[in-house]
């Protein structure tokens, strides 16, 4: 891939570089961050390996961590941008450190105004004690969308509202930055373990990223993969339930005080 | 808390005050002990040499057990063997095939992993005659009882 290092953004905090110049208004944008059973991520591994996405840029930010991911000899920040024709997905290769997720949030956000996607999907998990999980044969997935518009599109393919609830993380400070700055978007969540990788899950985010983009997105391979997947996240998983413990996931456990 | 016994004067109460935490963080280390077995510091999660992942895990307390969950995906029930020792639970699992690194992290070398394995610290009141386990979709349940069981009181 020839690198054209066509600087989109670049501000005090965070800097977004586009290898390969991605077009206006053309994709559907997917983020995809280690979170509880890490979903995001192994949802987004199954989509750069199925919808055949090449690498095209990465996000850095001078609150991230001192770590170079190194891919086919060159080292990359660990916010990395993978893009096809007809999606860009944002995907992160460490968890993000809590200083890191207001800035990175930020980032992707400002991206997103400069970019105007068609659409704006954040897949994830919401925490489930590991008892309560394991009965579940197929995790429900829940939306929380951030414009007017959005909750209409929600609703118009029939899926269903987390009505009531918490959401902690990176997703907590997109979804309020996101709404203030009346940008549409809808955060995915699938019912998932915390602290366990759960392809089931992530399976479940696809099958409605591809309901909301009204593209077709196979998961035969993620679930028939799943136990191999499991076996090779674990190093992931166990930073990234570090990084919970400070960021307050286990919260999403809780019921909200002021529940109605 | 039959470990400290109470002041009797003023200049007492700074080593009473620092007894009662050092206290509370021997009994706060001892409850916890488990939890911070998993995932609170960052270490290697793998032994090339033995050819073995560490598994993940999690333990949630109730009033009368833990309960230790840990991942064991590409593992069959028989293949898991359950050590109680005095103070730890050692479970180890062979995968039904291996998983195979050709340029292994910083190492870079092959690898073929062909097990899991973990050591689950056991808190000092843990039931180590009555462990049970149980093993369904990759996920190994494994409970333990306290051996102090709660006692009802009767409101007069």
């Amino acid at each position: 891939m020839e690198e054209k290092d066509v600087l989109v953004v670049q501000e005090t905090l965070f800097e977004i570089v586009e290898l390969v110049e991605q077009p206006k208004g053309k994709k559907h944008a997917i983020i995809a961050l280690p979170d509880a059973g890490l979903v995001g991520t192994i949802a987004g591994m199954h989509l750069v390996q199925t919808l055949n996405m090449r690498l095209v840029g990465y996000i850095d930010t001078e609150v991230m961590p001192p770590i170079a991911i190194v891919h086919n000899r060159k080292a990359r920040p660990p916010i990395q941008l993978y893009a096809n024709d007809e999606f860009l997905l944002i995907v992160s290769e460490i968890p993000l450190p809590v200083e890191a997720m207001r800035p990175v949030s930020t980032a992707i956000l400002q991206y997103f105004q400069e970019l105007e996607p068609k659409s704006i999907t954040a897949l994830g998990g919401t925490a489930l004690p590991p008892a309560l999980r394991s009965k579940i044969e197929t995790p429900e997935v829940y939306a929380v969308a951030t414009t007017e518009s959005e909750y209409d599109r929600i609703m118009d393919k029939k899926i269903k509202f987390l009505d009531e609830g918490i959401v902690a993380g990176t997703y907590a400070i997109i979804l309020l930055e996101a709404q203030r700055q009346k940008i549409p978007m809808t955060y995915v969540m699938a019912q998932a373990f915390l602290n366990f990788p759960d392809p089931g899950a992530a399976a479940e985010t696809v099958k409605t990223l591809s309901i909301l983009t009204d593209t077709p997105i196979p998961t035969k391979a993620l679930i028939e993969g799943a136990e191999e997947v499991r076996v090779r996240v674990r190093d992931l998983m166990n930073q990234t339930s570090t990084t919970m413990q400070t960021s307050g996931k286990e919260q999403e456990f809780q019921i909200p005080a002021f529940y109605s | 808390m039959p470990e400290i016994s109470q002041p009797k004067k003023r200049k007492d109460m700074l080593q009473y005050l620092d007894e009662s935490v050092k206290a509370l963080q021997r009994r706060f280390d001892a409850l916890f002990r488990p939890s911070l077995a998993f995932g609170s510091r960052i270490r290697a999660l793998w032994d090339g040499d033995a050819c073995c992942f560490e598994a993940l895990g999690d333990v949630q307390e109730t009033d009368t057990e833990y309960v230790v969950t840990l991942d064991l995906p590409m593992v069959n029930k028989e293949d898991i063997e359950i050590t109680v020792m005095d103070d730890h639970l050692s479970i180890k699992a062979k995968m039904r095939k291996e998983v195979h690194y050709e340029r292994w992290g910083t190492v870079q070398r092959e690898i073929r992993f062909q097990s899991l394995s973990k050591k689950v610290p056991m808190p000092r009141d843990a039931d180590a005659e009555n462990v049970q386990a149980a093993f369904k979709e990759g996920l190994l349940e494994i409970r333990v009882p306290k051996k102090q069981q709660p006692k009802q009181v009767q409101i007069e």
